[in-house]
């Protein structure tokens, strides 16, 4: 190895402990067992603008705060301290001399010596940076927060505004049908009644989910019977497969399935019929199955394990992971091939989170899609 | 609500020797694990019961309503059920800074369930009020909330791993910096204004004349200053002041010896 040049080792010589600690790029303080500094470095008095006569002896660390920062130091750092004798990176504003404040990250450890009394270690850095950062970042979010809700507010007024005269059309088409139109006519009505069908689906649909997200859809608590349930959806669904004779549509409830139970019969049956309703979409041939399993939980209660498989176009991998977003159809081709708004998948979704339970698919492309959940329900009371 | 429901949802630990309960409800900020150094002194000779307020330690944060706690009434009702689950009678309570406010409200709604009050640091108003002095201004409070802000967003770096989990970094583990006295941030900030914009001071004159209440007022406590403790003292009936030597606001993690100290003295008088 070369020899070092004398200016080299003489900047090595001088560098000390000492000089490590007064001039390190953080603050470093001591404090005494009444929280009155005991040593601080050169560091944190330029950065605060205080002499050392000032605070050391004389001056508390919390005395340095923010009056709001205080309590937060009394409420959650000295306790934490404390309890742990150590706490990570917790933000304060510091208070200069000048009056300006400093945002800092404050790590500090705390050593008890029994019988004595206990020393702090506190390390203070400049925050200055990162606390700009988090406050555009909890702007973004906000901003971000108040769209969506601006946004869902919208779609839910214009859903609502919507249904009205929708309702009124459904009702002329009907009244329309009982004229004796001619075959001509009578083709032109069934086209206007699926159109009017698909739209007050989708209005439903949004208004649905809007009340969804909001919070504003309680889960009744009513005796039903899930058997008579999954058959009246499953009859609902082979009449819209109708135009699919290759297509074979089973529903079967297990015999440990109690005939009466406690819930939302409402939402579990739109549950399940929005994953019927899809499966038959996307199924030319093959099958679209639903199965209902019980088991019996401790206290009464019944697990449902339900299951609705199909051997349809099945789902991309790559897509899996989106299907349950909001107005999310798996793939471009999918959305104009078969129609549809992608929410389903996200109220099935979300009426499953009421009860505390989520949807789960597993799909292979050409082969078929599975999705299943799990319901908790009790059973009516004797 | 079921009895269970109830144990289950405030985390409620009971044990100790003794038959008389002894009922530790920690502040704002904390948990059960603040009494953590004053419990052993009293497992011998009582029933301790701990527990956590929604949306902090481990309680069940999905119970929390935001209505009900609006005001110190929902905590103190929460503090009920627990005695109504339990069946806790003719108790202790110790009620560490705020808490000591909601135990004076319960024992108000249900004298029956403590004989006597023990009130760690308490304030029934934080906000100076014409020649009230509670020690802050509303703008100090607001200053508290932006520091909430700050550091529960600072702090998801330190304590997301924590949280979620990570079996890779077995380091990030229970005992990472921060792991105790986790608290839920929506609830932390509402617990804040419930706590420091309100008004108790009307529920100190209805603690009854038989309950017996100690008034533990430490030195140089920027939140609870000493004219505060003073002005409790004066308007619970059955009440005793001592100031304690021990400085700050929690006295039972800088100073449990004294903090026990005068409790035991309290309770043996």
């Amino acid at each position: 190895m070369a020899e070092w040049p004398d200016f080299l080792i003489e900047a090595l010589f001088d560098e000390s402990a000492e000089d490590l600690y007064e001039h390190a790029p953080c603050g470093y303080l001591s404090l005494l067992p009444d929280g009155i500094v005991g040593k601080v470095n050169a560091t944190f008095l330029e950065w605060t603008g205080y002499s050392s006569a000032e605070l050391v002896g004389k001056a508390r660390f919390l005395d340095l705060l923010t009056v709001g920062g205080r309590i937060y130091y009394e409420t959650h750092f000295q306790p934490l301290l404390r309890m742990q004798r150590q706490v990570r990176e917790v933000a304060f504003d510091l208070m200069r001399r000048s009056g300006e404040r400093l945002p800092v990250l404050v790590n500090a450890t705390h050593r008890e010596y029994p019988n004595a009394g206990s020393i702090t270690r506190i390390t203070v850095f400049d925050a200055t940076d990162r606390r700009h950062y988090e406050r555009e970042l909890l702007a973004a979010r906000k901003a971000a927060e108040d769209a969506a809700q601006a946004k869902s507010e919208l779609i839910a007024a214009i859903s609502h505004d919507v249904r009205a005269p929708l309702s009124a059309i459904t009702t002329a088409i009907a009244l329309l049908e009982k004229t004796a139109p001619t075959p001509q006519q009578a083709r032109y009505i069934r086209v206007l009644r699926s159109s009017t069908a698909h739209a007050l689906t989708l209005v439903n649909n949004l208004l649905d989910l809007g009340r969804l997200e909001a919070g504003r859809t309680p889960l009744r608590e009513e005796p039903f019977s899930m058997r008579e349930l999954v058959n009246s959806v499953a009859a609902t669904a082979r009449a819209t497969a109708l135009d699919k004779p290759d297509l074979e549509l089973t529903a079967t409830v297990a015999p440990s399935v109690p005939d009466a139970l406690v819930g939302d019969r409402s939402k579990i049956g739109q549950v399940i019929s929005n994953l019927m309703m899809n499966a038959v979409k996307f199924t030319e041939r093959g099958f679209v199955s639903v199965t209902v399993d019980a088991r019996d939980e401790d206290g009464g209660g019944v697990t449902l394990d339900v299951v609705v498989s199909d051997s349809g176009i099945g789902i991309p991998a790559d897509r899996l992971p989106h299907i349950f977003e909001e107005y999310a159809q798996a793939t471009d081709d999918i959305a104009q091939k078969y129609g549809g708004t992608g929410l389903g998948l996200a109220i099935c979704r979300r009426v499953l989170r009421l009860y505390g339970s989520d949807l789960s698919v597993t799909s292979t492309v050409g082969t078929g899609t599975t999705f299943s959940f799990s319901l908790s329900l009790n059973r009516p009371a004797p | 609500m079921t009895s269970t429901a109830t144990i289950s949802r405030h985390n409620v630990r009971v044990f100790g020797a003794g038959a008389v309960p002894m009922v530790f409800a920690h502040g704002f900020g904390c948990d059960q694990n603040m009494w953590r150094f004053i419990t052993p002194a009293f497992e011998h000779d009582y029933q301790i019961v701990l527990f956590d307020y929604l949306g902090h330690g481990r309680s069940d944060v999905s119970a929390y309503q935001p209505a009900r706690y609006a005001s110190l009434d929902g905590y103190a009702a929460d503090v009920l059920e627990i005695c109504a689950a339990l069946d806790l009678r003719h108790g202790v309570f110790v009620g560490h800074s705020v808490s000591a406010m909601i135990g004076a409200i319960a024992c108000a709604r249900e004298p029956e369930r403590f004989d006597a009050l023990v009130m760690i640091g308490p304030s029934p108003r934080y906000l100076n009020d014409g020649d009230y002095v509670g020690g802050f201004d509303r703008p100090d409070i607001d200053g508290l909330l932006d520091a909430l802000d700050s550091n529960y967003l600072g702090w998801s770096s330190s304590m997301a791993p924590a949280i979620m989990g990570r079996p890779d970094r077995p380091e990030l583990g229970e005992e990472l910096a921060n792991s105790f006295c986790r608290t839920d941030p929506a609830i932390a900030r509402q617990f804040a204004r419930t706590t420091f914009l309100g008004d108790n001071r009307d529920d100190l004159a209805r603690v009854p004349a038989r309950t017996r209440t100690l008034v533990l007022q430490c030195a140089d406590d920027v939140i609870a200053p000493k004219a505060v403790g003073q002005f409790v003292h004066s308007r619970v009936a059955n009440s005793v002041l001592v100031n304690m030597r021990a400085t700050g606001h929690c006295p039972n993690l800088s100073a449990p010896d004294e903090t026990i100290a005068a409790i035991k003295a309290f309770l043996a008088s």
